[in-house]
């Protein structure tokens, strides 16, 4: 019999662990139409002829946020076989508010009291007899963590014709008008109370006599009870399920909890805050400095090099892959592929936790052990083999759960996809998997003894054109993997919630909620998952504003941007600084500009939000939202990066007749100076002349930071090899090592950018940045413009001031945030670009705002087409950014040029203009707000 | 209704408990505070205050809510 179950439930009610017990891996996710909510259904595993559907988590069934309308709309337009409330047992009091609207609805109900383990162990005495009574609907107690009841609630959900629900009564005068609403229009009791409310959409089907009555009837209402209609219902729920809560649960408790107590310190005046930079700072630490970082350097160091590549090599090339290579290729596909059922197999088990062991348990080997001691070294090592070992054992040899009943037949086993998280796994389903995914890896990695010998071209294309750009890309998977850990781990554990509450105050000042907060301190590792961690905020215009602002803040990625500027004009500490106050600038200027706009501005958003209790985080939740996110990541380097990669090695190899450049004969230099980019780059080039660097090269090299922001170094390492050093700068000194050389070139080099500017390195926008440091100031005498020195002079005068500041400010954030690393090649591709003039120090300054600021990665324009879920949001967001790129680098370039050169021609003539016009739309009142406001 | 002589759940301090008599304001936002249990009768405890002064953090029908300042003036207590 086919039948269709809806689940609805109180966010962190345990919606979703429920779900999940019940449907394994039969899950699929979808959004609901016109609105960024996820809609997740699937069917129960053993009874595939049932459809579950889980409904977003919603306090109520008013249409007021857009989980509500959906669901409201589903309950109501798709009429599900059953509901299945989910109720968590510890809060019984608002759960059973929506419990009463859903009774409403006439559809049957069955409530699922979860968490009644905890509520137990809490002291609450829950008489779910007495309760089915008083609701008129069966109740079950269930804990979805410990598959408690979830047999006699499958027995529920498989039985026919469940009773009739008895919705809950209100005071008198209200019941009748409801009954005589209900009976006079022949509909049901919900659409009868939403009607005495006044709910437009239902009014609207309604003849004007028939509204006319209901009217007359709320009013009566409103003046016996000297409140309004919505308070009376509302409160008539709420006093109707206070009245039989004493007789269901006897004894409350009422001493201070170990949550409340926790919470004391958490969120106190001046401990909270303390304790929120210490975890952030910690989180930041061990997932993007250590742990991912090891992981990071693997990846890009042995699994994409050697690894990847020798098999690859073997494969189309010509040269078979060494027995050392393929074996590593080997068990690391095995492990990427028998992952999946480790994890099911693990769930079952209950050790959620392992699989973090097992992810970081090699990197210890690697990158821990080595640096201990001899003994220890060789102890820690056996250790590690020894548990993994038992870990293995474990799987193949315990029985499991007993009562976890959803592994399903051998043929249903085999019938589903391996590669799913969710759901349990039986030793069989285990061991049949571990056994094929890994011959399947054996055989993969035997591939790579074929050597097909394709051609060059396909073999270019595909190790440096898709391999180099996934790899670059799948390479912060480790990193990501260790952050969205972290973050799921304190969202489970109920202290995100915290945070929004502490750091509201903060973010409505620039038109942001508390909630804005994740976002962008995710974003400082990774702009993806800051993206994606905007689903939290409910309100749609806020959600929309943090995507748009978010990836302002520079990421992991754009690091080596600011290494290779920082390397160019010799401040890399400074540069470092620069970059990080741009991107908090434009995120507070941009919020409270964007707010001001006629998209955003509107009514004032409410913040009414539930701080759920602490509690110990349980490892299956975080686990499978950890892994979601890796999972959309990974997608998103697959699909996006993929094609993108493709395009920009087709771009850069061929030229416009699609003749293959790196076999063309007689050509100068790299190959990529002929081909179509360079021909593109030439075309975009003029509109960044006005931000000082109108060349092709940087324009090209913007280009390809749009893969991955690292890019940018790598394409200038193409674009200005050393040896063009020597033609191009003869002029310049042979040691030219150091960028502030390059700074001061001969004034005969610069045709059409501004000598004046060129020459003045130590331009006053960055007197202060270059009296900090010893070396330079030593340089500065160097400089043989007068004119300058005298300005200088002044400008030092002025910034005395910030001198110390500036300095303070950088130690502060080379302490908080990672300093870019010089390695010797990033420092070899400045030196290189330095020679090349193309920069000066503030065109420099200003090609690095800019990609800063503009479209992030591809990967990251993904993610913000996903929670956007709309393409015109989507090009208006990517848009907005480098609009707002172009102008803050514009505004600094010229303006810039105004305080050194003293010229002021039509650039700062625009530049004022540009700065006037943001004063102007920061000053003027809201729009659309009304008068109250 | 005198204006000035009602007290707003704004007003209450910390650690002090109160009974809701009315919830002013318009709209989603007030249905959304009563949905969330705030209705006439509630006994609300006031439990801290953020540690920038503003949202509140209250004790209501047994679980714990935050909400700013300015939802709270609209809540009407005794």
């Amino acid at each position: 019999m086919k039948k269709v179950i809806a689940l609805a439930g109180n966010p962190n009610s345990g919606k979703t662990t429920l779900f999940n017990e019940l449907t394994g891996a039969n899950q699929y996710v979808g959004n609901w139409p016109g609105v960024t909510v996820d809609r997740k259904g699937g069917r129960l595993t053993e009874h595939e002829e049932i459809e579950l559907q889980d409904l977003p988590g919603i306090y109520s069934l008013s249409p007021y946020s857009p989980e509500e309308v959906v669901s409201r709309r589903y309950l109501l337009e798709e009429k599900p076989d059953l509901v299945i409330n989910v109720v968590d047992a510890t809060h019984l009091e608002r759960n059973l508010y929506l419990t009463s609207q859903l009774l409403e609805t006439g559809l049957p109900v069955v409530v699922a009291l979860n968490m009644i383990d905890l509520a137990e162990a809490d002291g609450y005495t829950i008489d779910a007899e007495a309760l089915s009574r008083k609701l008129g609907c069966p109740v079950v107690k269930v804990s979805a963590l410990t598959r408690l009841g979830i047999n006699s609630l499958l027995k529920h959900i498989l039985s026919d014709s469940p009773a009739p629900p008895a919705p809950l009564r209100y005071i008198p005068g209200v019941e009748e008008a409801v009954e005589s609403i209900r009976t006079d229009l022949g509909v049901t009791r919900f659409e009868a109370v939403k009607m005495l409310e006044g709910d437009p959409e239902l009014l609207s089907t309604r003849s004007k006599k028939e509204c006319h009555r209901i009217e007359e009837k709320r009013l009566h209402i409103e003046t016996e009870q000297d409140d309004d209609i919505a308070s009376v219902i509302a409160g008539g729920r709420y006093d109707a399920i206070c009245a039989f809560i004493p007789d269901i649960m006897p004894r409350k408790a009422v001493k201070e909890t170990f949550s409340a107590k926790v919470d004391n310190v958490l969120t106190h005046r001046f401990t909270g805050p303390l304790i929120f930079v210490g975890i952030m700072y910690a989180i930041y630490y061990i997932s993007i400095n250590t742990v991912g970082d090891w992981g990071t350097g693997w990846a890009n160091d042995v699994l994409f090099g050697p690894v990847v590549g020798g098999w690859l090599a073997g494969f189309i090339g010509n040269e078979a892959a060494g027995v050392e290579a393929l074996t590593m290729f080997s068990a690391i596909l095995a492990m990427i592929l028998v992952f999946p059922a480790m994890l099911r197999r693990l769930h079952d088990l209950n050790l959620n936790g392992a699989w973090l062991y097992i992810m970081i348990a090699p990197f210890v080997l690697e990158y821990v052990c080595p640096h201990l001691p001899g003994y220890l070294h060789t102890g820690l090592m056996w250790l590690l083999y020894a548990a993994n070992t038992v870990l293995l054992l474990a799987c193949l040899v315990l029985p499991g759960k007993k009562t976890a009943n959803n592994y399903g037949t051998a043929a249903v086993c085999f019938s589903k996809n391996p590669m799913k998280m969710t759901g349990r796994g039986s030793r069989a389903d285990f061991l049949a998997w571990f056994i094929i995914l890994s011959l399947v890896a054996f055989g993969v990695a035997l591939l790579g003894r074929t050597t097909l010998n394709c051609s060059p071209q396909l073999q270019s294309i595909i190790t440096d054109g898709i391999v180099a750009g996934v790899g670059a890309v799948l390479g912060f998977l480790p990193q990501m993997a260790v952050l969205f850990f972290l973050m799921a781990l304190l969202e489970d554990c109920g202290y995100m919630a915290r945070v929004a509450f502490m750091m509201d105050r903060l973010f409505r000042a620039i038109g942001l909620s508390g909630k804005s907060v994740i976002p962008l301190l995710v974003s400082m590792g990774c702009g993806v998952p800051g993206v994606m961690a905007t689903r939290t905020i409910e309100n749609e215009k806020d959600r929309r504003m943090t995507v748009m602002l978010t990836t302002f803040v520079p990421c992991g990625a754009k690091l080596p941007i600011l290494a290779l500027i920082g390397a160019m004009i010799g401040q890399t500490a400074s540069v470092a600084t620069l970059a990080y106050f741009a991107g908090l600038g434009s995120v507070i200027l941009g919020g409270y500009l964007l707010r001001k706009t006629h998209m955003f501005a509107g009514n004032y958003t409410p913040f009414v939000m539930e701080l759920p209790e602490y509690h110990i985080p349980r490892g299956v939740s975080i686990n499978l939202r950890a892994m979601e996110r890796c999972k959309a990541f990974v997608k998103k380097a697959g699909t996006v990066i993929f094609l993108a990669s493709a395009l920009i090695w087709t771009l850069t190899n061929y030229n416009w007749s699609f003749t293959y450049l790196p076999e063309q004969e007689g050509l100068q230099g790299e190959p990529i100076n002929h081909g179509m980019l360079a021909d593109t780059g030439n075309a975009i080039a003029p509109i960044f002349a006005p931000l000082g660097w109108g060349d092709w090269k940087p324009a090209v090299a913007t280009v390809t930071g749009l893969i991955a922001k690292e890019t940018v170094v790598a394409t200038f390492g193409q674009l200005y090899p050393a040896a063009e050093q020597a033609h191009t700068n003869e002029a310049q000194p042979a040691e030219a090592e150091t960028a502030e050389n390059a700074a001061a070139p001969a004034e005969d080099e610069l045709p059409r950018s501004c000598d004046l500017c060129k020459a003045n390195a130590l331009s006053a926008l960055t007197v202060a940045l270059w009296r900090t440091d010893a070396d330079a100031r030593a340089c500065a005498p160097a400089e043989p413009q007068e004119e300058d020195e005298e300005e200088e002079a002044a400008e030092q005068v002025a910034d005395n001031t910030d001198k110390g500041l500036l300095d303070y400010l950088n130690d502060a954030v080379a302490w908080l945030f990672p300093a870019p690393e010089e390695d010797e090649e990033t420092v070899g591709v400045a030196t290189n670009v330095a020679a090349a003039g193309v920069f000066t120090t503030l065109s420099a300054i200003s090609f690095l705002l800019f990609n800063i600021l503009c479209a992030p990665c591809f990967a990251a324009c993904g993610a913000i087409r996903r929670e956007m879920n709309s393409s015109r949001w989507t090009l208006l967001a990517i848009g907005f950014m480098c609009i707002w790129a172009y102008i803050v680098a514009f505004c600094t370039y010229q303006i810039g040029l105004l305080c050194t050169t003293g010229v002021f021609g039509t650039g700062q003539l625009v530049a004022c203009g540009i700065l006037l016009l943001i004063l102007v739309q920061a000053v003027r009142p809201n729009p659309n707000q009304s008068a109250k406001d | 209704m005198n204006e000035k002589a009602t007290k707003t759940l704004k007003f209450a301090k910390t650690g002090e408990s109160v009974r809701v008599l009315k919830v002013a304001g318009e709209g989603a936002l007030r249905q959304r505070i009563l949905d969330m249990g705030l209705t006439k009768g509630a006994e609300v405890t006031v439990r801290k205050v953020a540690p920038l002064g503003d949202p509140l953090e209250i004790t209501v029908r047994g679980y714990e809510l935050s909400l700013r300042k300015r939802e709270a003036a609209c809540i009407v207590v005794e």
